[in-house]
Order: C-alpha cells, then sequence, then structure tokens
C-alpha cells in the first residue's frame, strides 16, 4: 500500500478529532466532574508525596493533565492527544513491517478501550498515562538489539516500571515475554521469561514491605479509579489485551491481501463502528445530566439551569436541588416550582448523605441561604468522601471562603495557601488573600460580606430535623433574606404542611412581593378549604384565577374517583396535584 | 584525585558561604522577636530536636539566629524561612546544659535590611521526656473520614513513622492506647468495614470482636491498669449535631456509655452494675499510679432524642478497684462536682508518680477538642481526697490559652505533658509540650519541632489526635495488623 503513512495518519487524526468532539460536546460535565475532585499543587510535599506510592510518575502526570479539565475543549484535546499516543506506541508495538495494516487497525483496539474506560466518572487519566508509558518501556527495550543485554535490562525494567506506572507491570511483562518468545522461542528463553514473570509478580510484595497500602490495591493499582476497592476493569482490558493483539499481529502479517487499503479502510472502518457502539454504551448521559446541574450550580448559572429543566425536566436529586436554587435565585421558587417534577424535601435540602457528589449541590443551597456553617460542613463531608483520599480545589475554594465569612482568618489563609500552589486557582487565591484579617473588606464585599449579615445570629443545634426552624431563624435575623423565606414557605409546601405556609406567609412582608407567589396561593386556599366550610368569606390574597383552578380541580378530582392520571395530565403542574398525588 | 577532593571540599565551603548572609548594619530593637513557633522562654528537655523557627511576620526575607550558652558556646543559624539548626550541634549544646538556660539572639533581613531584637532564652530541665510520641493524624472533618493514621514521632529528630494508615484497608483507626507508654502493650481500635479492637500483649497482636451479650456496643477509650493485666474501657454510644453559627463547629455527645474491665488473661470483659447504669454516662477511665483507684467522669443521661446538649455536665468521679480480685468499691465518690459549676469535667489523667490529676474542663460535653473554652486543670492528688470546691485555683496558668486546650498525656517520668491545642488557627489541633516541675509549676509549652516549621504547618491540614508518650519504638508490625484486619477472623470477649 503506497500510500499507507499518510492513511495510517489520517486514521489517527480522524480517531482523535472523534475522541475530542465527543468529550468536549457530549461529555464535558464528565471533565469538569473529575477535576474537581483533585488539587493538583506545584508544591514539593504534594508531588514527593503522590510519587512515594507505586505508578506514581504516571499517578502525578494524570493528575496534571487532569487539572486542565476545568476547560472542557482543553481536557478534550488532552484526552485525545493521550489515546492517540497510545495508538500510535501499539501500532509501534505491533508493526512487523513499515505498512503492516493490520497492525495500524488494531492497534486503535486499547485507545478504544481507554476512551470506554474514560467515560466512567471514577476512571482516573493515570490509567491511560500508565498505558503509555508501559508501551513505551516495551519498545524501548525492543529497540536494543544485543539479546543478552536486552534480556538483563527486560529485568531490570520491570520494578522500575512498577514504579512509574504501577501494576500494569504484569501486562507489560507479558509483552516482554511475547516480544522475546516471538524472535526465539528457546528454553533459556523460556526460562528467563519465567523469571520475568517472578519479578513482576513479587515486586508489589516487595514494595508492601515499604508502604502503607494493601497488598491488592499494589497488585491492582492503587491510582487508576477513584474507587481503591474497585477494578478498572476497561483499564485493564485495554492494557490487558495488547499481548493478545501482538500474537494476533504475528498471524495476520503472513496474509497479504491484494487490495491492502481496501482491507485497512474496511477493518479501520468496522472498528470504529464497534467502538462507537461500546463508547456510546459505557457513557451515561444521566450521569452527565447530574453534572451538568452540579457545574451550573457551583458556576451560579441559574437562567441555563432553568433552560435546561424547560426543556427536559430533571429526575434526579442533584438536579432537583440545584434547578430549586436556580428558582430561589431567580424569586420563583414559591410561584413556580410545582411547574417541574418535586420529591419532597429531599429534592429541596436533602439530609447529608455520606458521598462526594451530592452534599456539593446541596452545600451552595445552604451557602446561598447564608448557612454558612452548614455549607462549610456539607462541603467539607463531600472532600472528606472522596474515595481516594485526593482534595479538591472547588472544596478548598469554598472552604476558604466559608471561614472568611465566619471571620476564621486563619483557617481560610491555609486553604488561600494551598490554593496558590494551584494553575488556574492561584490568581482567585492571591486575590482573595488580601481579604485576611480585614472585617471591613470582608463586610464590604458584594458576597462575604452580604453573607455574613444573614447568618443566624444566635446559636443552634442542627440535626437535620429542624430545617423549618433554622429557616425562620435565619428570616428573624434577616428580614430581607428573600431565598430563606422561597425555602421556608416551599419546604412547608413539600412536607404538605399547609397550615404553616400560611403562617409563616407573615414573614413576606419585608420582602416586596407584588402578589402571593402562585403556589403559596394554591396551598393557602387548599389550608383554607380544610378549615372552612364554602360560605365563609375566602382569604383575601388568593386570586380569582386560583380559586378558579381550585374548583376546577376539586370537580375534576371528584369526575375521576380520584385518579390521579387524568387529574396530573391537567394540573400536574399545581401544589394541588403534588399535594394528593406524590 | 586529591586534586578533585580539594575541587569538592572548596566547592562545598563556597557553597556554604554563599548560602549564609553576615548580619550587618542591623537596626537594634528594643522588643523580643515575635517568632513562630513562639519559642521564647520556653523549657525544653535535653534530647529534643532543635527547635528550629522563622519569624511570625511572613515579610520576612531572612532569619538569623545565635545561640549562646553560659560558657560561650555558640549555635549559629540561618535560612530564607527557618533557622535550620544543624541536628547534631544542636544537640550537642543542649546536652551541655542540662538546668542552665540558652540565650537566643535573632536578626531578621527585611526590605529595609537586618533587624535584630532583644535576645530571648530557653530553659533545659533536667527531666528527661520519653523517646517519642504516637498520635493519630486526620483533618478536623464532622462524620466522614479521609486518609488517617497512627503515627510515631522520634522527639530527638523530625523523624515521623507511620504505624498503619487507612490506605492499608477500608476503615479508620481510632483510640490507641499504651501501658503507661510502654510500647510492648497496646490497644487500637478500627472502625467500619473492618472494625475491631487490636490488642497487642506482650508483643502478641490479635483481632478482637469486644461487642458481648452484657455491653451495649463496641468497646471505645481505654485505659491500661498499670499492672498490665486489666484494661477499663468505656461504651459509648455516639452521636453528633452540628452548630448552625458558632465558631464550635461540631457537638460530639453520647446517648448512652457505660464502663466495662477487660481481663486479658481471661479474656473476659467483665460488667460492673455500678459503672453501667442506665440513667448516668460513664466515660473516660483512668487508674491512679498505684492502680487503686478508677477515675471517670459521669454525668445524668439526657431524654433520647433532647438537644438539650448545654445540660450535659460530666463530674469527676472515683471508685475503689482491686487488682487481685479485679473487682470494684461499693460506692462512687464525687471528687468534682462540675455540673454544679455549670461546667464538664473530661479525660481525667493521673500522673504515673501519683502526684497529679489533671483534666480538661468545658462548658457542657464531652468532647471538648470542639470546645474553644476548653482548658486543661491539674489538682495535686492529696486535694483528691475531699470533694473540690474551688476548681479555678486548679486551672493551669501557664499552658492556657483562648481556644482548645485538650486532649493529654503525662510522660513516664511524670515531669513532662504533652496535649492537644487549637491555638494557631482555632481548627487544626497542633501538639505543645510543657514541663511540669516538682511544685507542679507548668512552664510556657513549645509546639512540638519541625524542620521547616511554618512550611510544615502551613501545608498541614490534619490535626493531630490522642497524643501519647512511648518510652522506645512502637515497632509495630503493621502488615500483620493489615492481615488481621482484613481477616473476617476475630477472638471474641467473653462477657461477665
Amino acid at each position: 500500500m503506497r500510500q499507507g503513512r499518510w492513511v495510517f495518519l489520517l486514521s489517527s487524526i480522524i480517531f482523535g478529532v472523534a475522541v475530542m468532539l465527543f468529550f468536549a460536546l457530549a461529555y464535558p460535565h464528565h471533565l469538569h466532574f473529575q477535576e474537581q475532585y483533585q488539587l493538583f499543587q506545584f508544591n514539593q510535599n504534594y508531588i514527593l508525596g503522590v510519587l512515594s506510592l507505586p505508578g506514581g510518575v504516571a499517578d502525578l502526570a494524570g493528575r496534571f493533565l487532569t487539572q486542565f479539565f476545568l476547560y472542557a475543549w482543553v481536557g478534550a484535546t488532552l484526552i485525545a492527544l493521550v489515546l492517540v499516543g497510545i495508538q500510535y506506541l501499539t501500532y509501534r508495538l505491533l508493526s512487523q513491517s513499515h505498512d503492516d495494516i493490520f497492525a495500524n487497525a488494531l492497534s486503535f483496539i486499547p485507545s478504544i478501550l481507554c476512551c470506554c474506560f474514560l467515560c466512567d466518572e471514577n476512571a482516573l487519566m493515570s490509567a491511560p498515562v500508565a498505558l503509555l508509558i508501559v508501551l513505551g518501556g516495551v519498545l524501548s527495550i525492543r529497540c536494543i538489539r544485543a539479546e543478552e543485554i536486552r534480556q538483563i535490562l527486560a529485568i531490570i525494567s520491570i520494578p522500575i516500571i512498577y514504579m512509574l506506572a504501577g501494576a500494569f507491570v504484569i501486562p507489560y511483562t507479558l509483552m516482554l515475554i511475547i516480544g522475546e518468545i516471538q524472535k526465539e522461542s528457546s528454553l533459556r528463553v523460556i526460562l528467563i521469561s519465567c523469571g520475568m514473570l517472578l519479578v513482576a509478580s513479587l515486586v508489589p510484595v516487595i514494595w508492601h514491605q515499604f508502604v502503607h497500602c494493601s497488598l491488592v490495591k499494589l497488585y491492582v493499582g492503587p491510582h487508576y479509579y477513584r474507587i481503591p476497592d474497585d477494578f478498572a476493569i476497561w483499564a485493564w482490558v485495554a492494557v490487558g489485551i495488547n499481548p493478545v493483539l501482538m500474537l494476533l499481529s504475528k498471524v495476520l502479517s503472513r496474509w497479504n491481501p491484494r487490495n491492502a487499503f481496501v482491507v485497512f479502510v474496511s477493518s479501520w472502518g468496522v472498528l470504529m463502528l464497534l467502538g462507537g457502539m461500546m463508547v456510546s454504551k459505557q457513557q451515561s448521559q444521566a450521569q452527565e445530566n447530574i453534572m451538568a446541574y452540579d457545574f451550573m450550580a457551583r458556576n451560579a448559572l441559574w437562567n441555563r439551569i432553568l433552560q435546561k429543566a424547560q426543556a427536559q425536566a430533571p429526575r434526579n436529586q442533584v438536579a432537583a436541588v440545584a434547578l430549586n436554587l436556580a428558582l430561589a435565585e431567580r424569586d420563583m421558587l414559591t410561584s413556580s416550582m410545582f411547574e417541574f417534577p418535586q420529591n419532597g424535601i429531599a429534592g429541596l435540602l436533602p439530609n447529608f448523605t455520606s458521598d462526594y457528589i451530592s452534599p456539593l449541590v446541596t452545600s451552595e443551597a445552604f451557602y446561598r441561604l447564608g448557612m454558612v456553617n452548614t455549607a462549610q460542613r456539607f462541603v467539607f463531608e463531600a472532600q472528606e468522601a472522596i474515595p481516594d483520599f485526593q482534595k479538591s480545589a472547588r472544596c478548598y475554594k469554598r472552604l476558604a471562603e466559608t471561614n472568611l465569612i465566619n471571620g476564621a482568618y486563619e483557617v481560610a489563609r491555609k486553604y488561600l495557601q494551598a490554593l496558590q500552589y494551584t494553575l488556574f486557582y492561584r490568581e482567585w487565591a492571591t486575590e482573595t488573600m488580601t481579604l485576611i484579617g480585614d472585617d471591613k473588606a470582608v463586610e464590604a464585599h458584594p458576597e462575604y460580606g452580604s453573607l455574613r449579615k444573614m447568618r443566624i445570629d444566635q446559636e443552634h443545634f442542627f440535626g437535620g430535623n429542624e430545617l423549618h426552624q433554622i429557616l425562620v431563624w435565619l428570616l428573624e435575623a434577616n428580614p430581607k433574606n428573600k431565598i430563606a423565606f422561597e425555602y421556608l414557605e416551599a419546604s412547608c409546601m413539600l412536607v404538605k404542611d399547609v397550615e404553616k405556609v400560611s403562617r409563616y406567609y407573615s414573614y413576606s412582608e419585608a420582602l416586596g412581593y407584588k402578589e402571593v407567589p402562585s403556589a403559596i396561593q394554591q396551598a393557602m386556599l387548599l389550608h383554607w378549604s380544610q378549615n372552612h366550610s364554602v360560605s365563609d368569606p375566602l382569604p383575601s390574597n388568593v386570586q380569582a384565577n386560583i380559586l378558579q383552578g381550585f374548583k376546577n380541580f376539586y370537580s375534576t378530582m371528584q369526575a375521576h374517583n380520584g385518579n390521579p392520571a387524568p387529574v396530573k395530565k391537567l394540573y400536574g403542574n399545581t401544589y394541588w396535584s403534588y399535594y394528593y398525588f406524590n | 584525585m586529591r586534586a578533585l577532593s580539594i575541587y569538592i571540599l572548596s566547592l562545598g565551603v563556597l557553597l556554604i558561604t554563599a548560602c549564609s548572609e553576615a548580619v550587618s548594619n542591623a537596626k537594634q530593637e528594643a522588643s523580643l522577636p515575635e517568632i513562630f513557633p513562639d519559642y521564647t522562654g520556653v523549657t525544653i528537655p535535653v534530647g529534643i530536636a532543635p527547635l528550629n523557627f522563622c519569624m511570625d511576620d511572613r515579610s520576612a526575607l531572612m532569619v538569623d539566629a545565635v545561640v549562646t550558652d553560659g560558657k560561650g558556646r555558640e549555635l549559629h543559624g540561618q535560612g530564607e524561612e527557618t533557622t535550620g539548626f544543624d541536628i547534631d550541634q544542636w544537640h550537642d549544646l543542649i546536652a551541655n546544659n542540662p538546668g542552665d538556660s540558652l540565650s537566643v539572639l535573632v536578626s531578621a533581613k527585611y526590605e529595609d535590611g537586618w533587624h535584630t531584637y532583644q535576645p530571648f532564652t530557653i530553659y533545659v530541665s533536667r527531666d528527661a521526656m520519653d523517646y517519642g510520641v504516637v498520635y493519630r493524624k486526620l483533618e478536623p472533618g464532622y462524620e466522614v473520614y479521609s486518609k488517617m493514621g497512627i503515627y510515631e514521632r522520634e522527639l530527638s529528630t523530625f523523624e515521623e513513622t507511620p504505624l498503619i494508615e487507612n490506605t492499608q484497608f477500608s476503615g479508620c483507626v481510632n483510640c490507641h492506647s499504651f501501658n503507661k507508654c510502654a510500647p510492648t502493650d497496646m490497644s487500637l481500635h478500627i472502625r467500619g468495614k473492618h472494625g475491631t479492637t487490636l490488642l497487642r500483649l506482650d508483643g502478641e497482636m490479635k483481632a478482637y470482636n469486644t461487642k458481648t451479650d452484657n455491653t451495649m456496643g463496641l468497646c471505645v477509650y481505654p485505659y491500661w491498669h498499670p499492672g498490665g493485666r486489666y484494661i477499663m474501657y468505656s461504651v459509648n454510644t455516639t452521636q453528633q449535631v452540628f452548630h448552625v453559627r458558632d465558631s464550635n463547629r461540631i457537638e460530639v455527645y453520647d446517648q448512652a456509655s457505660d464502663l466495662a474491665l477487660y481481663d486479658t488473661e481471661k479474656n473476659e470483659l467483665i460488667n460492673t452494675p455500678l459503672l453501667a447504669r442506665k440513667s448516668v454516662m460513664e466515660t473516660f477511665p483512668s487508674f491512679s499510679a498505684d492502680g487503686k483507684t478508677l477515675y471517670f467522669v459521669q454525668a445524668t443521661a439526657i431524654p433520647e432524642g433532647s438537644k438539650e446538649l448545654r445540660n450535659i455536665h460530666y463530674n469527676l468521679c472515683s471508685i475503689a478497684f482491686d487488682s487481685e480480685t479485679g473487682s470494684f468499691g461499693e460506692k462512687i465518690d464525687t471528687i468534682l462536682m462540675a455540673e454544679s459549676l455549670n461546667k464538664t469535667v473530661t479525660m481525667p489523667r493521673p500522673s504515673y508518680d501519683g502526684r497529679f490529676m489533671m483534666f480538661t474542663m468545658a462548658d457542657y460535653g464531652q468532647f471538648p477538642i470542639w470546645h474553644h473554652e476548653a482548658d486543661l486543670y491539674m489538682v495535686p492528688t492529696s486535694d483528691l481526697k475531699q470533694p473540690i470546691t474551688d476548681v479555678e485555683k486548679y486551672r493551669m496558668p501557664v499552658v492556657n490559652t483562648d481556644d482548645t486546650e485538650s486532649f493529654h498525656n503525662w510522660s513516664t517520668n511524670s515531669r513532662w505533658i504533652v496535649f492537644s491545642s487549637r491555638r494557631d488557627n482555632g481548627l487544626f489541633t497542633r501538639l505543645y509540650f510543657s514541663h511540669i516541675d516538682e511544685g507542679g509549676k507548668d512552664s510556657k509549652p513549645f509546639l512540638m519541632p519541625q524542620a521547616n516549621p511554618r512550611r510544615y504547618y502551613d501545608e498541614l491540614f490534619m490535626s493531630y489526635n490522642v497524643p501519647d508518650f512511648v518510652t522506645a519504638p512502637v515497632d509495630f508490625d503493621d502488615i500483620k495488623a493489615e492481615k488481621l484486619i482484613n481477616s473476617t477472623e476475630r477472638v471474641q470477649m467473653k462477657g461477665r
């Protein structure tokens, strides 16, 4: 095939662009998600700490790349480059000649598998980087022509690769062995191969004597996957398939098809198709959706949240919390919340759960309510729950803010100092550092100053069940805290306490509502209907159209003997529907 | 070869002189230097690691210190961040000055040049400190935990060795305890999926299940009987709530707690009705130096679900103990009725020489590390025979600050204490040491030395927890411990 190199290059470029477009356009919030669960610091202690475990170099490089995921396009480009790099090195490993079409086609398989791996939100970049190191190591050893020197260096390289790339040393060793056997299958080579396998299997045991990490983790790789007890299956398949591909490539290289170009393009096309299907199966748009809401809440993109929810109603707790926060920020919570599905208080201000995802968006709500200590707790705990014990730049930033607001300046300083070692948070941290110890500057700050004033002025305990009371205290501390009022009324409606909805409406006086928000009117009317007869005068602040709507709702409900489906169809966006059918 | 040696030597000299800058044209200041850590006027033991420090003011470009003893011997340290004293020269200097004092002349370079401050004094005690301290390090969190471990720090160097970390298993490492600082006998709790109590007796380690039919839960706070046969444990049902405004972030409290005695020879966890009453919460046990008295604190249990946590006040109590029979006396004596003062007493720790009792006092509850008002109190043992009426006279005058002073332990010679304090930043607990002289006078405490204290403590986001002295390296077989923890095999304690 004359045009071999160009075709190969073009196939790699198309693959790389496809990967980049997928992550940048279809999966950007997975990249944001990855970035927020690490804190890459250009700091000696941090770097040495990462390097001190086997696979530390791959881990450090993976973390270095992940910090760029703050910008999805940059992250997507880096992923594409890494995967194309893996493909290229795999091709070099498999190719028996300059225009080995089968080697080129097969070389895309590990990269496709890596792409499947990276669809998982807990997949860490250190695994693809470790694969790059492993492939680079095998190719470097194979370059050595002197047999004995090569075999000695191969054995020596095993602990080095373990130090650099971690547990992928086993497939690395298998690749070396296959390479040797493909050159010569003598008894000596078999004995050397056994020796290499023995070294590879003993290296983790030796490391175990020196590092505080369980032996199982040392064998499966402590850095490839965020959840240490889980096995990074796709990453292992991606690296483990290389020895198989080496054998397959050798077999296929004997076949010399007449029309190599057609064979290559068709086999490549089939692989791409299969790869696309696998990636499509592995990727999770539901998770991407959750991450999108979290990203928008983190960046206060309230209008975007509302637009997204209007296009497709949120179906999970994180999205519901973000949506309700966006509604409250736009003064629409108590008027429009039932236009979207609501799942009780858990969709407004859920109790703490020991995970590293949902408390973050809940903490955004607490923060904006002025419950600074509670926001701080949720952020702190979310960070503590990161399974691989990394720290989070997002959490550090918020913890610096909450401590500034609370006047805990020395604690805030610590977080800001750590952020000053980062690439993308340094500038913010340095600017914010000027507020340390300066109460007047904090009070004059548009965000921190107002949140300092919004805090509850008396000390109370919060165990999770005192939400209504806490919101009341917030309002009493600051009667102009409109978001607290919206949350108070919303929480009462969600727990179906219509008596309290009516009672707490008195807190709206200082908030400048021109009319009673529609959902509150619906709740008030419901409360009135439960305690009054038809002849009693109606509450003055209920509008005629709401009253008419209520009458229609009731008659529809009676007409269908309480069957929810037809009533929900007509009145699903009312509080009455939520009250009776949720 | 010789030429090469001379070249290397010359290069070394050049490097050393290039790194050191002479203090010149210094402005003489009338004040003492403000340094971090504040080592001015502290008392230290012979053998402690160099007290490196930096200027408290972060704008200093360089710090220079000359330590001089009464015989004119000098030690010079200088650096951009810290004094960086040579460890061998430091040890030589203090080893030659037990019972004497050292004078430290500090100069600092700022943009406008050098400033030299009034010299301060460091006192070198004749009383030795133990080999090291063992502590837990973890982030000062609420309910969830990240990486943590039990660490040993050799006090004559800056060497810290992890004994076990939760990277070796899924769970958290909890209270560790030694028998009078002897590392051979050790109790260590593991919580979580692989929860157990590891007990090392005479060097042999086993994993125990401490829940028995007679106790309400797992053993929590341990204290060894000086005879070594018994360990007194508290058994606690713990809850947490959170402050919405207060600078105290979290309140950890017991809904119920009892005390139970573990007999290591019979593998029996002995329940004593007097120490396991339903209406009373007993916790934080400790034995007197002679082993004949058990000290503990107790409070009236609050109704289930109640948030009246400010009404939980623990009193300091004692009960007689007979180590021959493993039995307790028939009555509990209340030594300090803290509830009448609207206070709470926790963590009573008798000195090993039998002279003193030290405890932490706070406004309420049993978890003083989260109480900024918590302070240390020390009472002569002779004063424990009668109920204490005027407790304020026992408040330690020097070691306490406006911030938290809490968990404390004694060195084996009972002349040093190690305690936790949040004085530096209000959140991250650090370890301080103070000398207690013959008359019971506490000295100004010093922060645990580090090679570069500013950098070390700035970058450390963990708190020190449950510090205790050890007389020798713990020599902990973490690989065996890991195997024991990760296995399902447990030695079941028998309830009695």
